[in-house]
C-alpha cells in the first residue's frame, strides 16, 4: 500500500514537473513579436511598408488567407462584415497571401469579385514566417509600431458557422480599442495549412 | 479509411464504428477464388469504440485506442452457430513529422506504430461446432508504418506501408506464430465543400508462412487484396459520419488462404478541438 502510494506520488510529481516544463517552455517562447521591416505590393496597386505604414491606423489586422481554403471562404462574411464594423474606429484590414502560387491577378480578382478588404502578396513567406502564421484565417493586431497585440482565429468556427461563436479577435478589437490589454492574447487557428513552401 | 485519426486541429475525438461482414467466397491455398457453396454462409456484425488524443505537450503525436465488440453467424454442412464478444484491443500511436499541405514539393509524412492484445477469443478456445464465437487472433501484434500524404487542392493522396509482426503462441501444447503482414495501401481522396468528402482506396496485405513448432508449414502464406469507397459527411464542425463499402475483389490469384468479404462501415465521429 505504502509503495503503491508512493509510486502514486512519483507519477504525480513527474506529471507535474511536465506541467511546468511546458508552461515554462511556452512562457520563453512567447517574445514580444513584432512585424518585420519589409515592404509588399498590395491588390489596390499600391506598396505597404511596414512597419512604417501602420502608423496610419490605430490598429492593424492582417488575415492569412488561402485561395482553396474552405474555412476562410465561409469567414469571408465575417471579415468583410469586421471590416466595415471597425474601420470606422480606426482599424485597418488587410488580407495576406503568402502561399507559393499566389499571384497578383488571383488576389485582385478575389478582392474584386468577392468584396474583401485589399490583399498583400507575401512573396517567399517572410511574413507568414516571422508572425507564426501556419494556417489560413489566421490573424494578428499590430499596434501602431508593429507589436502584435492578438494573434490566433478570427473566431471559434470551422467550416460551418454557428450563431454563437467565441470572437476572439472582436474581442481583443474591442478590449484594444477602449485601452484595455486583450482578454486574449492567442487562440486556435482552424484554416488549413498554408502551403508557403 | 482511418476512422479514429484526428483531423486537423482536432485535440480528441470519440467514435462508434459500426461494421457489417458477409462472407461471399474465398480463396485456397492455390489462389483460386471460389464462392462459398450452398448452405454455407458467415455474416458478422462488429462494434467499434474508438477514442483518440493528442498531447498537449506533443501535438504531432496522436494516440488511438480501438475496443471491438464482434457477433458472428455461421452456417455450415447443416449446422448453424452464433457467438461473440470482446475482440482483441488495438492502441495505436501516429507521429507527423510534416503535415501534408504545407509544401508544394514535399508531402506530409507521419510514422505510425500500434499494439494489438490478445483480448477476443481465439479460434483454438471457440465453442463447437462453428467456432462463431472467435473473435480474436490469440496472439499479441505489433505493427509499425509510415504513411505520406500530399493534397493537390481538394484532392488528397495517401500512400501507407504498414508492417506487422505477431508473437508466437502456444496451442495445445505447440509453439505456433502467423507469418509477418505487410500491408500497403493508397487512397484518393476529394474533399468538396463543407468538408464532405469521397475516397476510393485499394490495399493489398502480404502475409509469410506460418510456423508450428519452429518449421515453416508450406502453402500457408495469405494474401488480402480489399478495395473500397468511403465517405465523410460532416453535420457540424465537430460530428461527422463516415464510411462506405468495401470487398476482397472475386478474382483469382488476387487472394490467398482468406476468405472474400463484402463489408460494410458506418462510423460516427464525435471531436473536439
Amino acid at each position: 500500500m505504502v509503495l503503491r502510494r508512493a509510486f502514486v506520488d512519483r507519477i504525480r510529481s513527474a506529471f507535474g514537473c511536465i506541467v511546468l516544463i511546458s508552461a515554462l517552455a511556452s512562457c520563453a517562447a512567447e517574445p514580444s513579436l513584432r512585424v518585420p521591416p519589409l515592404t509588399v505590393a498590395d491588390t489596390s496597386g499600391a506598396h505597404v511598408s511596414l512597419p512604417g505604414d501602420l502608423a496610419r491606423s490605430k490598429l492593424t489586422v492582417l488575415v492569412f488567407y488561402a485561395d482553396r481554403c474552405p474555412c476562410f471562404r465561409v469567414h469571408e462574411g465575417r471579415i468583410r462584415d469586421l471590416y466595415r464594423a471597425y474601420a470606422p474606429r480606426g482599424v485597418d484590414v488587410i488580407l495576406v497571401d503568402s502561399e507559393v502560387d499566389a499571384t497578383m491577378e488571383r488576389a485582385t480578382a478575389a478582392v474584386r469579385e468577392r468584396k474583401l478588404p485589399r490583399m498583400v502578396l507575401d512573396p517567399g513567406g517572410r511574413l507568414a514566417e516571422a508572425l507564426g502564421a501556419e494556417y489560413a484565417t489566421y490573424s494578428v493586431v499590430l499596434d501602431e509600431s508593429g507589436r502584435v497585440r492578438y494573434r490566433g482565429g478570427i473566431d471559434s468556427d470551422k467550416n460551418r458557422l454557428t450563431d454563437t461563436p467565441k470572437e476572439y479577435l472582436r474581442e481583443a478589437l474591442d478590449d484594444l480599442l477602449a485601452g484595455r490589454e486583450p482578454r486574449r492574447t492567442e487562440s486556435k487557428t482552424l484554416g488549413c495549412a498554408l502551403r508557403t513552401r | 479509411m482511418t476512422p479514429g485519426r484526428l483531423g486537423l486541429h482536432e485535440d480528441a475525438l470519440v467514435g462508434l464504428q459500426l461494421r457489417a461482414t458477409h462472407v461471399f467466397g474465398s480463396f485456397d491455398a492455390r489462389a483460386r477464388y471460389a464462392p462459398s457453396s450452398g448452405g454455407v454462409s458467415e455474416q458478422s456484425l462488429a462494434q467499434d469504440l474508438m477514442g483518440s488524443v493528442r498531447l498537449p505537450f506533443a501535438p504531432r503525436l496522436q494516440l488511438t485506442a480501438l475496443v471491438p465488440f464482434v457477433e458472428t453467424w455461421r452456417t455450415a454442412a447443416g449446422a448453424s452457430d452464433f457467438g461473440g464478444g470482446l475482440g482483441d484491443v488495438n492502441v495505436s500511436a501516429r507521429w507527423d513529422f510534416f503535415e501534408a499541405g504545407r509544401a508544394r514539393w514535399l508531402p506530409g509524412i507521419a510514422a505510425l506504430a500500434g499494439v494489438t492484445f490478445p483480448t477476443g477469443t481465439p479460434p483454438e478456445t471457440a465453442s463447437p461446432p462453428l467456432a462463431a464465437d472467435a473473435t480474436g487472433t490469440g496472439a499479441f501484434q505489433g505493427n509499425v508504418g509510415v504513411a505520406v500524404e500530399q493534397t493537390f487542392g481538394p484532392w488528397l493522396v495517401t500512400v501507407y506501408g504498414i508492417v506487422a509482426k505477431r508473437a508466437p503462441r502456444t496451442i495445445h501444447g505447440a509453439t505456433s506464430s502467423l507469418g509477418t503482414q505487410w500491408t500497403a495501401l493508397l487512397a484518393v481522396a476529394y474533399t468538396f465543400s463543407q468538408d464532405y468528402a469521397v475516397a476510393l482506396s485499394a490495399s493489398y496485405a502480404v502475409e509469410g508462412e506460418a510456423e508450428l513448432a519452429g518449421e515453416r508449414v508450406p502453402g500457408s502464406s495469405r494474401r488480402v487484396p480489399t478495395v473500397g469507397l468511403f465517405g465523410v459527411a460532416p453535420f457540424s464542425d465537430a460530428f461527422r459520419l463516415q464510411g462506405g463499402p468495401s470487398l476482397s475483389p472475386p478474382v483469382s490469384h488476387l487472394g490467398k488462404n482468406q476468405s472474400a468479404n463484402a463489408v460494410l462501415t458506418v462510423t460516427a465521429v464525435y471531436a473536439w478541438y
